[in-house]
């Protein structure tokens, strides 16, 4: 007991959460359910308001949140996930320890950006 | 060479000649098919014919190789007698008032001064250029598959007399490019632009007919290939 309660306080810091299967806060669920998949973690960014040339960007069509336990890999190897508009996403089924993440953006010609700033995330690290 | 119609001393003599000719059936055979056997002056040789126009064509023949004994020439057009040519001043005959894109056969036999023929020179064909330019094309319509490429088709232009060799295409104004069939594709525009185009027919006597109406296109604008900046301030919320 004390050990789940440790780990939820570390998580909690760092701004993940364990997918508790069938739980009431499992809204988005891991896409492979196992014992090594089962964190998500919530991210947040600002949209670019320019294109690459610092011209007014007018045809944003979305974002992709790359993911990878290094950040060497993180552009060409990671997973890739595409949400909308909205500048934020929830990448689910990480198994616990260090996760890198960055993000881009991508025009309605499917132009797509340089990544951001990565971040580094510690997942159900107890 | 000069044509037998021009006054001279023996005019009267050479107009009989040409009458007798011309309003009966040949005197002898112009192909070997009876008559006096040849012997002077010799069959005249190196017959060219040169196409002036629709209606003109320019013939002529080796200077002096008729033999010293020739004195005059008979020209025949599809085996009929048109002219006489003395053989004192020889710069070819120019057969006029022939009918555009017609096909003729000419050929010459020498004449001695007592009348004797030669054997006739071989024959040479030519045909009259065509008179007519070419109808315009059809409608032409224009697509875009991209911002960089234009193409053009239309309907066909119609000649009756020597055909359609070609067809030009005018991009404002300006001769951009040949085509054999009906559409061709313009390569060097620039994205964003207007463009007018016209195309003409070219028949096979190398006149050129009527250009169509103009047809404006506008191509696509440009790709867009920059990207949007990244985006900044990534950051881990809670859920």
């Amino acid at each position: 007991m004390a050990g789940v309660l440790s780990a939820l306080s570390i998580t909690l810091l760092v701004g993940c959460v364990p997918e508790a299967p069938g739980g009431a806060d499992d809204t988005v669920g891991p896409e492979t359910p196992g014992p090594e998949a089962r964190y998500s973690v919530q991210l947040r960014w600002l949209p670019p308001e320019t294109d690459a040339e610092g011209q007014p960007l007018g045809d944003l069509e979305g974002f992709r949140v790359y993911y990878a336990p290094d950040s060497r890999l993180l552009m060409e190897e990671g997973g890739a996930l595409a949400v909308g508009l909205e500048a934020e996403g929830v990448v689910t089924g990480l198994s616990a320890g260090t996760w890198q993440f960055a993000v881009t953006a991508i025009d309605t010609a499917g132009n797509e950006s340089a990544a951001s700033e990565s971040v580094q995330v510690e997942v159900g690290a107890p | 060479m000069t044509r037998r119609e021009r006054p001279g001393p023996n005019s009267s003599r050479r107009l009989l000649l040409v009458a007798a000719i011309c309003a009966t059936p040949l005197p002898f055979g112009l192909h070997g098919d009876g008559g006096p056997p040849a012997f002077d002056p010799d069959r005249p040789t190196g017959l060219q014919a040169e196409v002036l126009g629709p209606s003109e064509v320019r013939l002529s023949w080796d200077e002096g190789k008729g033999g010293s004994e020739t004195d005059f020439y008979f020209v025949y057009r599809d085996g009929e007698a048109i002219a006489v040519v003395d053989d004192d001043d020889n710069d070819g005959w120019t057969d006029r008032g022939l009918q555009p894109w017609t096909e003729y056969t000419w050929h010459v036999v020498a004449f001695d001064s007592r009348w004797r023929r030669s054997d006739p020179s071989d024959p040479v064909t030519a045909r009259t250029d065509d008179g007519t330019p070419p109808g315009p094309p059809g409608m032409v319509t224009a697509s875009t598959p991209d911002p960089f490429t234009v193409e053009l088709s239309w309907g066909p232009a119609d000649d009756p007399e020597s055909g359609i060799d070609r067809y030009v295409v005018h991009r404002d104004d300006e001769k951009k490019g040949e085509s054999e069939g009906l559409s061709w594709r313009d390569e060097s525009v620039e994205p964003d632009e207007e463009y007018t185009y016209r195309v003409r027919a070219i028949n096979g006597s190398g006149l050129a007919g009527d250009k169509t109406d103009p047809l404006v296109v506008l191509t696509p604008p440009a790709p867009d290939t920059t990207p949007p900046a990244a985006p900044i301030g990534l950051r881990v919320v809670r859920p």
